[in-house]
């Protein structure tokens, strides 16, 4: 039996420790703590879970009106028409030019594709941060900087940390995260119009266009509200370049010059965090992922694309 | 305090926080009521000293394990063990200070305590991250400037107190089942 002298004696040690872990310690050593983290999510997913699916059922990320699964199939064959067509032109592009520099023959990334699919099972209990965490883990093939998309090749983020089963996205809308490159789609155009883009805060992004003109006419290209901007980072892997972004909701001119616009990009799903599920997207070399490895392997676990 | 009903008391509620907190959250800027900071304004209304500061302890340190703070430069998450401890530690002692002048049975009193209490953990918090990236380290909380978001986590505390209310009439009925019954009687 422990007695309330020594517990007494004992809390301000506690205090201390925790205070000097807090104020004093950098966050480099405090590695160990990422393992209890793991255990206290792992013995607490057994409840958080139903209370995430029943909160995204009830509130779930996409607030358009109910489709039938027909429907939504078509879009997101077609979206993955489109979202190939622009990869293959973005590529012709950089081997076009790969190939007049260099004058020799560019390797392409062909690299087939793993797709998992991961219910989202929390989120961090401080909600600032913005991470999700969803289930599927290095046993299931998922790598830091595996991407995780939502409905329709929607961008949801990048994989920062993961470990066993289980595995945390940084949606690449949130605060934390980094700017990213993008371009802009505008029919009948070859290229579009490449940005940065810099999460604001309330789930959008803003940022300067680059300023370029049609080859064909030579005339100014022009952002507008509605067309559709792509992720063309090569800080992203390259299973992610063309992606969904989202869509233009405004353009402004810019305080430091009048000519240059400024785009505030939104995603086109409705609160994006909110998803239920998401495709994670890594290679499918990834070393050791076995059928038999894999807990959810079968109809959790898509093969090479 | 039967330990065993708070352990499960407790997991209820940070399953709550981890799985419904974010879909009750209004607008983008993160404001949302904390489950847990509402059983622990519960039970250090009820707890005999020094048990309110232990609690406060154990849910702080519950919190911190499952949070989950960016670093900079995209070098993914980390977990930070203190800052929710300290925060709570702090918070519940004003809580424990004002239990004496309040009408302890009444839902209203749990909220206001609750908002109270999250008020100065929500700032203490703030302050903690401050101080950190003063002094250099690679975290990004609240996107690199934890001030930013000052006032989202400031609103967050009467959002926590409106469901202290609410929570309130489950606790109540709980406080036998959690051995806290026996002891405000013998108060």
């Amino acid at each position: 039996m422990i007695s309330p002298t020594f517990t007494s004696r004992l809390l301000p040690t506690v205090i201390a420790v925790c205070a000097l872990l807090a104020l004093a310690t950098p966050v480099r050593w405090q590695s160990w703590a990422r393992p209890l983290g793991q255990l206290a999510t792992a013995v607490i997913a057994p409840v958080s879970h139903p209370f995430a699916a029943l909160s995204r059922w009830i509130a779930p990320a996409d607030d358009s009106p109910a489709q039938t699964e027909r429907v939504r199939e078509l879009e997101s064959r077609l979206e993955e028409a489109q979202r190939e067509l622009e990869r293959v032109r973005f590529e012709n592009r950089r081997l076009v030019l790969s190939l007049e520099e260099l004058n020799v023959m560019a390797v392409v990334n062909t690299s087939p594709v793993r797709q998992v699919y991961a219910p989202i099972f929390a989120s961090s209990s401080d909600l600032s941060s913005r991470i999700v965490r969803a289930r599927a883990g290095r046993s299931q093939g998922v790598e830091v900087n595996s991407i995780a998309t939502a409905a329709g090749l929607q961008l949801l983020g990048r994989v920062v940390a993961v470990d066993a089963f289980t595995c945390d996205i940084l949606p690449f809308n949130a605060k934390s995260a980094e700017s990213i490159n993008a371009i802009i789609i505008i029919k009948g155009s070859d290229g579009g119009l490449s940005c940065r883009l810099t999460p604001v805060g309330n789930g959008s992004l803003k940022g300067p266009v680059h300023d370029r003109r049609d080859p064909t006419n030579a005339l100014a290209l022009v952002p507008e509200v509605g067309q559709l901007v792509r992720l063309s980072d090569g800080r992203w892997p390259s299973v992610a370049q063309m992606m969904l972004v989202g869509r233009v909701v405004a353009v402004e001119s810019s305080p430091d010059g009048p000519l240059r616009q400024i785009v505030t990009v939104s995603p086109t799903v409705e609160r994006i965090e909110r998803v239920a599920e998401v495709v994670i997207r890594t290679n499918a070399t990834s070393p050791d992922v076995s059928e038999k490895d894999s807990p959810k392997a079968g109809p959790g676990v898509g093969g090479p694309r | 305090m039967s330990t065993a009903a708070f352990i499960i008391t407790a997991w209820v509620c940070i399953g709550l926080e981890l799985g419904l907190k974010d879909a009750i959250a209004l607008g983008p800027n993160s404001i949302a009521p904390s489950f847990v900071y509402c059983l622990l304004t519960f039970l250090a209304m009820f707890s005999g000293a020094p048990r309110p500061t232990w609690i406060a302890v154990a849910l702080g340190l519950l919190m911190d394990l499952t949070a989950r703070v960016p670093l900079q430069d995209g070098l993914g998450t980390a977990t930070l063990i203190g800052p929710h401890v300290l925060a709570y530690v702090l918070s519940v002692q004003l809580i424990t200070s004002l239990r004496g002048v309040v009408i302890k049975r009444n839902p209203l009193t749990v909220g206001f305590l609750a908002m109270l209490g999250s008020l100065v953990a929500q700032v203490m918090l703030v302050a903690i991250y401050s101080f950190r990236l003063w002094w250099g380290d690679a975290i990004m909380a609240g996107g690199g400037s934890p001030s930013g978001e000052l006032v989202a986590r400031i609103t967050s505390a009467p959002y926590t107190g409106l469901l202290g209310v609410a929570l309130a009439f489950a606790f109540f009925p709980l406080s036998g089942w959690l051995g806290l019954a026996a002891q405000s009687r013998k108060r």
